[in-house]
């Protein structure tokens, strides 16, 4: 009986889009590098698209993501204006490592730190790699799991319609 | 059994109702996720494969989130007709119900949660409430969580509540009540609301105390025992430098044998990191710091109220991360690592046409200098053993020397290599009494050739040699992937063991061990927040390890499946 | 420098308002009332369930025979040979014959199976669940005991006769269970013969080497003389006064278990709840 009502609610909400459309980032406290607290629901990039990536140190198809995205990051900027900020799940073991690792790697995104997972969570993120897409009003429009060499393309074309470009 | 009826019947009534809220408001947001592995077992006694009666076995969970303003409600149900093989390390997990529900709301700088939820102080060396539910670790609390902003830069939680144990068709609680509060001060938050600089200094203490009744005939025990941490880091532009120092009171309980000794946690780590360079130094000891609500809690990996993260590199190459794997050693250990990761830019001699990236990392951990007094009588069973704090003592328990170097060689391939030298005393770390130290070679190729915009094909080939334990390992691995929705991959883990285990059979015939192939092969299917995967074949047995005590996850053949999708 | 911290102001603060024991005497003091109360009182079983390759077993059987040395023999210990991976001979089989005997039982697996144990070594006490488990760490079973020996029991087992006969290598047997409180759901009866000082190889955490070649192995599970789920004692309601006879005639004792250290273990148990009532012990020699 529970287990019905639960399925019943759930198949009623993944097929049901208005439930899915126009998310925005919940209020979940995470942290800057130096330690710095940060209310993900204060996050915007001024009115232009915004790519909240998850990944973590220990994680390869992220750094391949991450790695793959930077070569192109100037470009996509310029085009769209868009920003990437990634936030790394990583825990007590390897939480350290994040800055001299990005540092090491020439990454130009914003970091956050999400120790203990609870924007994971907040976001119903299984596992990483999961990059959402939110648009100028920060909404989320897109979302995808998993990462095969490729699929930034199909995330910057994302970002193009919602600036208008093809 | 610890089960409420009000419990279940809100549990599944909350959904619902909210269901039908959610057409009728249009702030309130209602979003999940679901995810499920399901596997079919089929015999293999060739690998010792496992084969449980029910020959299927599916995990599954379903978590939903409701949000409207500052209001917040959630919940899990869960799924386990029966848990998969080796899942999970500790209490097990069986039935269906609701495993989570919390609600949670704010007001101005105030927040509370009423139910199940996850916390950490500091980096959780006396409280770390977490979940890695692939691996089977859920500690969640479930009572009441408080936190409070009383002054910009001044961070105060505190909680209370009971561990979840285990999982029988419902959260199933620990024993032990478990009350917590931490303080936190951000000093240029605190100095300077309009601070933007790098520079920080950030201060924090907390404090964890845990009650258990004594019922035991033969020693008295404490109910309450307590633990306090301290904590400061400061951070500039370039360097990043974080201590923290955890005590916690006499705590005898299963792991240390019931001695009545206190313990104590150093944890020390400092980083510098410019563009295109990075490098990181820490160590840490400790010292009697199983920290569990329930004093005879059945395994090492339930209801542990604190986090000690072992100070090595996580590895990603299959060969190294499932076949000797680090495990902290709470009852005693001091440990040591370093880490650097330099790119050589584009142009550069060594850099080439796109860059070159160099990874090096040492990690050490050894014994803790200890003398033990063998819990005899009353004053040594007091006293346990004594130790010198941060001196390591003889006996290494672990050494792992790596570098890696990743190139973009052509537009098309990007090629890394990877050299791992691991000394590794299984006899401690895998529990495995009497067995030589493994010491092992690591050789990894890793190549990514781009066919096309959307094609490409991502091979590695890793080979482990030792002398120990069951020898030589080599692992090929390919995989095929069709942006932006299909992936296609076949790995092959090969024992061909070098070693003299050549036996006699009745003491007559001899007969040469097998050398046993593990194909695997899988495929999957991805779609925006939505991911299908199949897997069929051979997986080899694992190993997890917690502070010197061993689960195997046991060598399985079948077919899995699993799904994952966020909405 | 660490010494040197504040510990006491910080005790002062928060110790004293959210609780924190020192202990400074952690042993019981010796002596007082271990024995049950007036009447039939209840005997505990304890089934340490263990493997000859489980190297923290025998820590938990040292646990088991401490709580004995304080129980006496209102307490009952059988060790219990289960798994494949701790109990099952050594495979490839080692060259110097070592852990080459199979202790375990068709009833040790069935039970093993039944509730779940796949890490050990764990126990369990009467059978009972405390704080929602059934398996207990060793480091839990003196407060378990403590919760159930001596209390007031309403059935009462005793063996009113054993006899070996080492002519044909059988044992005779007659359990009587006599209903002394009211009894309303169903009971069922097993019966475990038990050999004690078994000698063979066990891996040992705390020897050195680990190997132990002459481990004495306690209260080892033989067999059942009824089955692994015993019969049916008590069906509905049971009247208190009656008494319940069964008998055992002629049962085969392998002969290679010496019937000096063997014994008889008789439990009945709530076929509802699993818990068991009541057991009683009796060896085969006096």
């Amino acid at each position: 009986m529970r287990t019905l009502a639960f399925l019943g609610l759930l198949s009623l909400i993944s097929f049901n889009s208005a439930a899915q459309t126009g998310a925005k980032m919940p209020s979940v406290m995470v942290q800057t590098l130096e330690g710095k607290k940060v209310d993900t629901k204060t996050l915007s990039n001024g009115g232009k698209p915004m790519i909240i990536n998850f990944w973590a140190t220990w994680c390869a198809p992220c750094k391949r993501e991450l790695s793959t995205i930077s070569d192109k990051y100037e470009a996509w900027q310029e085009e769209t204006g868009v920003k990437l900020v990634a936030v790394s799940i990583d825990d007590a073991r390897s939480m350290a490592r994040v800055a001299p690792y990005i540092n090491g790697q020439g990454w130009e995104y914003e970091i956050l730190l999400d120790p203990n997972g609870d924007l994971k969570r907040a976001l119903n993120v299984n596992n990483v790699p999961h990059t959402f897409l939110l648009n100028g009003a920060g909404e989320i429009v897109y979302q995808h799991n998993n990462y095969e060499p490729g699929d930034e393309n199909e995330l910057y074309a994302k970002v193009k319609e919602l600036v208008g470009k093809k | 059994m610890i089960r409420t009826k009000s419990l279940r019947a809100t549990a599944w009534a909350l959904p619902v109702l909210l269901a039908g809220a959610i057409q009728a408001q249009d702030n309130g947001q209602l979003h999940g996720n679901f995810s499920t592995d399901v596997q079919y077992y089929r015999p293999d006694s060739a690998i010792g494969a496992v084969l449980p009666p029910q020959r299927l076995a599916a995990n599954a969970w379903a978590n939903l989130i409701y949000t409207n303003g500052n209001f917040e409600a959630g919940g899990r149900f869960e799924s386990y007709e029966p848990h998969l093989a080796g899942y999970p390390a500790g209490q097990t997990y069986t039935g269906s119900g609701v495993g989570y529900r919390y609600i949670k709301f704010k007001v101005s700088d105030l927040e509370v949660t009423a139910g199940s939820f996850f916390e950490q102080f500091g980096q959780g060396m006396i409280f770390r409430i977490y979940e890695e539910r692939y691996l089977g670790v859920d500690n969640s609390m479930d009572g009441i969580r408080l936190k409070y902003k009383p002054y910009r830069g001044v961070y105060l939680k505190t909680a209370i509540g009971r561990q979840r144990f285990g999982f029988d068709n419902g959260m199933v609680k620990g024993a032990g009540i478990v009350r917590a509060i931490d303080g936190e001060v951000n000093f240029s938050e605190l100095l300077d609301s309009n601070w933007t600089s790098a520079n920080n200094l950030i201060i924090g203490g907390s404090f964890v105390s845990k009650y258990q009744e004594d019922r035991d005939p033969l020693l008295v025990l404490p109910e309450n025992v307590g633990a306090w941490a301290l904590r400061a880091n400061y951070t500039t532009g370039k360097w990043n430098l974080y201590s923290e120092y955890a005590y916690k009171i006499n705590d005898p309980n299963g792991r240390n044998n019931f001695i009545y000794k206190n313990g104590q946690a150093l944890l020390v780590n400092a980083t510098y990191s410019v563009k295109g360079f990075g490098a990181s130094v820490g160590a840490h000891t400790f010292d009697n710091m199983f920290y569990q609500s329930d004093r005879a809690s059945p395994t090492p990996f339930d209801l542990n109220i604190n986090f000690l993260p072992p100070l090595a590199k996580q590895h990603t190459y299959n060969l190294p991360a499932t076949l000797y794997p680090y495990a902290t050693q709470p009852n005693g250990e001091v440990a040591a690592q370093g880490e650097v990761f330099y790119k050589w830019k584009k142009g550069t001699k060594l850099g080439g046409k796109y860059g070159t990236k160099l990874a090096v990392n040492y990690s050490v951990a050894y014994s803790l200098d200890s003398t033990d007094l063998g819990a005899v009588d009353d004053t040594t069973r007091k006293l346990g053993y004594t130790t010198n704090f941060f001196r390591p003592g003889e006996r290494r328990y672990f050494q792992d020397v790596n570098i890696e170097v990743r190139k973009k060689v052509s537009s098309t391939w990007e090629l890394a290599l990877s050299y791992l030298n691991l000394i590794y005393d299984i006899d401690i770390i895998q529990g495995k009494p009497g067995k030589p130290v493994v010491h092992a070679d690591i050789f990894i190729v890793e190549g990514l050739h781009n066919f096309t915009d959307k094609n490409s094909l991502r091979f590695e080939l890793q080979h482990l040699s030792t002398a120990q334990d069951h020898g030589n390992w080599a692992t090929a691995l390919a995989e095929f992937t069709f942006s932006p929705h299909w992936f296609l991959a076949v790995m092959d883990q090969y024992n061909y063991v070098t070693l003299d285990e050549t036996f006699l059979q009745d003491g007559k015939t001899e007969v040469e061990p097998e050398r046993i192939h593990y194909p695997i092969g899988s495929f999957g299917y991805i779609r925006d927040g939505t991911r299908f995967q199949m897997n069929f074949g051979r997986q080899r047995a694992g190993i997890f390890c917690v502070g010197g005590v061993c689960r195997q996850v046991p060598a399985s053949n079948g077919l899995s499946l699993s799904v994952t999708t966020t909405f | 420098m660490y010494k040197a911290l504040p510990r006491s102001i910080l005790y002062l603060l928060l110790c004293s308002s959210l609780g924190c024991d020192l202990v400074t005497d952690p042993l019981v003091a010796p002596g007082g009332d271990n024995s049950g109360g007036e009447g039939v009182t209840r005997k505990v079983l304890l089934e340490d369930f263990t493997g000859h390759r489980c190297n923290n077993c025998p820590a938990a059987t040292r646990t088991a025979t401490q709580l004995h040395d304080v129980y006496g023999e209102d307490l009952i210990v059988v060790g219990v040979h289960a798994t494949d991976f701790f109990g099952a001979p050594a495979n490839p089989p080692n060259s110097n014959g070592s852990y080459a005997t199979d202790f375990r039982t068709e009833a040790g697996t069935a039970y093993a199976t039944t509730f779940s144990v796949s890490f050990l070594p764990t126990g369990m006490v009467s059978r009972r669940a405390f704080n929602s488990s059934l398996l207990q760490s060793s480091s839990a079973w003196g407060s378990d005991i403590a919760d159930i020996i001596g209390q007031p029991a309403d059935l009462d087992i005793w063996f009113s006769q054993l006899d070996y006969n080492p002519d044909d290598g059988t044992v005779s047997a007659e359990v009587k269970v006599a209903v002394v409180g009211p009894v309303t759901d169903d009971h069922n009866l097993t019966i475990y013969l038990i050999e004690d000082h078994v000698v063979d190889w066990q891996l040992d955490n705390e020897a050195t080497p680990p190997d132990v070649e002459n481990y004495e192995h306690r209260h080892v599970l033989r067999t059942t003389l009824n089955g692994t789920w015993g019969v049916p004692l008590i069906t509905g309601a049971a009247n208190t006064g009656d008494t319940i006879t069964l008998s055992y005639p002629d049962f085969a004792v392998d002969p290679s278990w010496q019937p000096a250290n063997c014994a008889l273990v008789a439990y009945a148990y709530n076929t509802a709840s699993n818990e068991v009532m009541q057991v009683a012990e009796r060896n085969f020699q006096p």
